[in-house]
Parts: structure tokens; C-alpha cells; sequence
């Protein structure tokens, strides 16, 4: 690392730490937490789809099985909050491996289904398996984490995320300069070259679903202690289909562009909600504009990657 | 040795490959030729696992590789240059030739080979920082041979690399082929420009509906009146009887 580059580091983990203490508003502080949980989420989706190229719609059920694993072991068997964080990020590791695993032969549009079909039935599970997960009704009066015998409030809950989002983001930027990270790029431009060159695929996709899942698991490890109300409701295919539009506007593929997404998405319904009604539409006319307009996303980069999908179907054609 | 014996392909119903056999020998450049539809292409891809073949066998050295999956046929050290090329149209230059080296862990090495595919193909070197995509048909063909040298191959099959290239464009990356060749790389190349394969390889084979149909050295095959009647198209009053 550069002497430039480490003062650039230093800076900003200073913005870091001393910024939130001049925020006082709950509300403003609440949305900040919110974008850095949806960044290490979309870290996650940015593996599996940015750079493996995996067209995932459950990644919901990912956060989903984080914050029920920590929730339900801290609640239920009184596990301390910090193991249960541990063992959500493990827990959805293993439902990653178990996503991973059977669809392994499937490409394209039908991966896509599966893993939509997947988050359903991760939906449906924690809808319906009462005795342990209390149904439609949630878990409500989630443990908050306490240090020293103090109990967080929203400005530890901050730093909390911000340590977190900073250790995913480090975690995501080393996958994506080592081996793994191009034999992830390898098997999303073109699966079949990658295993001439001695790629096993369906281990790196297994690889990819695995660690992008334990990024959910982590998010909602965190999301579960800070909200202290879940139910199946917030890992809805909706907020799945949020996750996708983040990383495709801020730029599949770039490690830092589906970040900026996860900021734009989060913050801009409520910059607009002096516009009440109109405000979601005026979203999805910037989300059609953006797309139209810059297609690789924000942060550029993930046009190779669409103009690839596109040149191998002319390809396919021609065969 | 790279031996193949009989080996069927099928695609359900169909059989494109049926029981052919064929033999590169250490060292030597051996290729297949044939109309399209042959099932030249399909006989390439058995013998590196992508289609694994439903009879018969491949052996490598002795070993029997049949129907292994692809990255495993890699790791023992058989490239292929897949046809179109495929390469990583994303990725640059430079990182598309380390994709190359990817089950290698000796970084000199990697180093040295990487020099060794600049100097083979020195346009590759000046565009070492450019996406893959970018590059013209002929240069992303290079690419892709280079590519596959990276995995130190000493088996190295060639999928159609004159396709959709530019004549003066084919005949220098043949030149570079053979050039491959003579580093001690056993070759074999399917081809659909049967006359350009037969003045470069040392062997040859002629495929025709899924079967081989007739075999020599280039210099007899060339010679052969069938061989120029229907692939090289020297006799023009007869009707080519496919």
C-alpha cells in the first residue's frame, strides 16, 4: 500500500468515527445504519451475481436466515449476541451451499427461477413452521447487544455497521483480486472456456453462493439485534428484488458500484418524501432512466459484462 | 501419446461421432479435416470432456481420460482453443493469459510463459491493458492460443482457428502454429480449410459423416484424388458428390 493510499485509509476511518457524533437526529441516524446493512447485503448479491454472474432472486432469504438464526439462538437458548452474529454468518453459508448445490446445472433465466422459487419456499417456511419461528406474527423483543453492561443505542449501532461494512467491503475487495475472484469472473464470461483452462465451475459457483450467503447471514445477524422485531415479511421477495435493482444501478461487477446503489435505493425514497405519493415513481423513473442511459450502472464496468451476455446469444444463434 | 479408439458421440437420438480412432504421437502435428457437419468438432470435444463420449476410449500416455470432466483433462495438461476462441471478452489482455495459468502456482514460471506468448504475439503485449472484447477476430484467435500455452499444454487441439479470420490473418497465425509445434507441442487441429491444414500438420485425417473415411501423412493426403476431388476442389467438371 502506497504512503497515499494509506493516508486516504486514515481519513477516512476518521470521517468515520467522528461524523456520527455530530448526528443527533434519530432518524438521520436510523437511515445510515439501514445503508450500510444493505451495503454488506449487497456485497454479498455482488459476488453471486457481479462477478460469478449468477442470476439470484433469493438473496432475501440469505438475510432472512441470518436474522432468524441469531434471533431464535439468543431468544431461545440464551446463545450471547455476538456467537449468534457468528453462527448466522454460518448458518447462511450452509443455506448458500445448499442453494448452490442442486441448481448447479442450471444457467441463465433458469437459475434465476430456481433461486426465485427457493427464496418462496425459505418464505413459506418461516411462515408456516410456527413452533419455531412464531409465523406471520415475528419474533418481536430481540435482545439488544449491550458492552459493559451498556445497551446499545443507535450511535453504537452505528459504529457497529460501519465496522462491519468496512470488514465486508475488505473481505469483498481481497475475493475479488485473488484467484477466486477471477475464476468467479471466468465462469460468468463464458462457463464452458473457464473449464478448458481447468476452472472447476460447479465448485467456484458453490464457492460464490456460499460466501455471498454469508454476507446476508451477517447483515441480518446485525439487523435482527438492532430492529429486535422480525418477521417474514421483511425478507420478502420484494426486498430481494431491491438487492438485484442496487447492484444493476450502481454496476454489477465493480465491487464498490452496487454500494453506491444500496445508498442511492435506501436514501433516495426518503430524500423524495416530501413528494408522498409520487415519490416511488419518481424512483422507478430514475431507475429506467439510469438503465437506459448508463446500462453498465453508476460505477461503470458491468456494460463488458451485459455486452458479453449479449454477444453470446447472437453466438448461440448462429449455431 | 494421445490415442483414441472408437469412440461414439451422440447428441440424444443422434450420433454425430460413430467409432472413430486416431493418434497424435508425441511431438506431432496431426489434423483432422472434413465438410462441415463431419463431426470433426465433436470428436475434439469428446477427447477433452466437454461432450464426454457415450463408447470407446481416450487415453493419454497410457492413462484413460475418458469422459473426465473438462478441468480435470486440463489439469493433465491438454489445451484446447475452442472454436469463436472464447475468450474472457471482460477481461484484459494480460488477464486473460493468467486465466490461462490458473491451475499453476509457480509465479516465475508463470512469469517466463507470459514473455514467451508477447514475443509469439507481440500485438498482444501492446494490448495487454485492454479488455479482451476489444480486440479484432484475428487478435482475440491469438489470444486464445496464448492462452491455453499458458497452461504449459503438451497437448494442444485446435478448434477451426482460420474461422471468419482474414487470409493474411490465418496465414500468419499458422505460421505462429507451427512455430508452437516445433517448441515440442503435440498438436491436433481440426480445420475446415483442408489445404491450408494439410501444408502446415505432419498427419492427417479425413473425417466424413461421423466417420473417418480415410488417413496418411499431409503429403499423401494432399495427393490423394478423393482428398482433392472434394476438400481442395482441383477438379472442377466433376460435381462434388456430397
Amino acid at each position: 500500500m502506497s504512503k497515499n493510499r494509506l493516508i486516504q485509509y486514515v481519513l477516512l476511518v476518521i470521517i468515520l468515527v467522528t461524523v456520527p457524533q455530530f448526528i443527533k437526529n434519530d432518524y438521520a441516524l436510523h437511515l445510515l445504519i439501514m445503508v450500510a446493512t444493505y451495503g454488506i447485503l449487497v456485497l454479498g448479491l455482488e459476488i453471486i451475481l457481479g462477478q460469478t454472474g449468477l442470476f439470484s432472486l433469493g438473496h432475501a432469504a440469505f438475510f432472512g436466515m441470518g436474522a432468524y438464526t441469531s434471533a431464535l439462538l439468543v431468544m431461545r437458548l440464551g446463545v450471547p449476541i455476538w456467537l449468534g452474529i457468528i453462527l448466522a454468518v454460518l448458518a447462511s453459508g450452509i443455506l448458500g451451499f445448499l442453494l448452490g448445490f442442486p441448481t448447479l446445472r442450471l444457467r441463465g433465466d433458469y437459475l434465476a427461477i430456481a433461486t426465485l422459487g427457493f427464496g418462496e419456499i425459505f418464505g413459506l417456511i418461516l411462515v408456516n413452521w410456527d413452533s419455531l419461528t412464531h409465523g406471520p406474527m415475528g419474533i418481536p423483543g430481540i435482545v439488544r447487544p449491550q458492552i459493559f453492561g451498556v445497551v446499545f443505542d443507535k450511535h453504537m449501532y452505528l459504529y457497529l455497521v460501519i465496522a462491519l461494512f468496512i470488514l465486508s467491503l475488505a473481505v469483498a475487495f481481497r475475493i475479488s483480486n485473488s484467484f477466486l475472484g477471477r475464476a468467479f469472473r471466468a465462469v460468468r464470461d463464458d462457463e464452458d472456456a473457464a473449464e478448458f483452462l481447468g476452472i472447476h465451475i460447479s465448485k467456484y459457483k458453490i464457492i460464490a453462493f456460499v460466501i455471498g450467503g454469508m454476507f446476508a447471514g451477517l447483515a441480518g445477524g446485525f439487523y435482527a439485534h438492532y430492529v429486535t422485531f422480525i418477521s417474514p415479511d421483511s425478507f420478502s421477495y420484494e426486498d430481494s428484488e431491491t438487492l438485484l435493482a442496487m447492484v444493476f444501478l450502481g454496476g454489477a461487477g465493480t465491487v464498490v458500484g452496487p454500494v453506491v446503489g444500496a445508498v442511492v435505493l435506501v436514501l433516495l425514497p426518503e430524500i423524495l418524501s416530501f413528494m408522498v405519493q409520487w415519490r416511488m415513481l419518481v424512483v422507478g423513473v430514475i431507475m429506467v432512466l439510469v438503465m437506459i442511459f448508463r446500462p453498465q450502472g453508476l460505477m461503470g464496468g458491468g456494460m463488458r459484462f451485459l455486452k458479453r451476455k449479449k454477444e453470446l446469444a447472437t453466438m448461440a444463434e448462429k449455431d | 501419446m494421445l490415442n483414441v479408439e472408437k469412440i461414439v458421440v451422440s447428441y440424444g437420438n443422434i450420433k454425430a461421432v460413430h467409432g472413430v480412432s486416431l493418434t497424435v504421437n508425441d511431438g506431432e502435428f496431426v489434423v483432422l479435416i472434413g465438410n462441415n457437419g463431419a463431426g470433426k468438432t465433436s470428436t475434439l470435444k469428446a477427447i477433452c470432456g466437454v461432450n464426454p463420449p457415450s463408447g470407446g476410449k481416450v487415453n493419454l500416455n497410457g492413462e484413460d481420460i475418458t469422459g473426465k470432466p473438462s478441468h480435470k483433462i486440463a489439469a493433465k495438461r491438454v489445451a484446447l482453443v475452442p472454436e469463436g476462441r472464447r475468450v474472457f471478452a471482460g477481461m484484459t489482455v494480460r488477464e486473460n493469459l493468467d486465466m490461462g495459468a490458473f491451475l499453476r502456482r509457480d509465479k516465475g514460471g508463470i512469469e517466463k510463459d507470459r514473455e514467451t506468448v508477447y514475443e509469439l504475439f507481440p500485438v498482444l503485449r501492446e494490448r495487454f491493458r485492454q479488455p479482451a472484447g476489444t480486440l479484432s477476430g484475428g487478435e482475440q484467435q491469438m489470444l486464445a492460443i496464448g492462452r491455453a500455452l499458458m497452461a504449459q499444454p503438451k497437448y494442444l487441439l485446435l478448434d477451426e482457428p482460420s474461422l471468419g479470420l482474414a487470409p493474411i490473418m490465418v496465414e500468419n497465425i499458422f505460421e505462429k502454429i507451427i512455430q508452437i509445434n516445433r517448441q515440442g507441442i503435440s498438436l491436433l487441429m481440426v480445420e475446415q480449410n483442408a489445404f491450408l491444414a494439410l501444408s502446415v500438420a505432419n498427419r492427417g485425417y479425413v473425417m466424413d459423416s461421423g466417420e473417418i473415411v480415410l488417413t496418411g501423412t499431409a503429403q499423401e493426403l494432399l495427393e490423394n484424388d478423393m482428398v482433392k476431388r472434394v476438400y481442395l476442389g482441383m477438379d472442377e467438371t466433376e460435381e462434388i458428390p456430397i
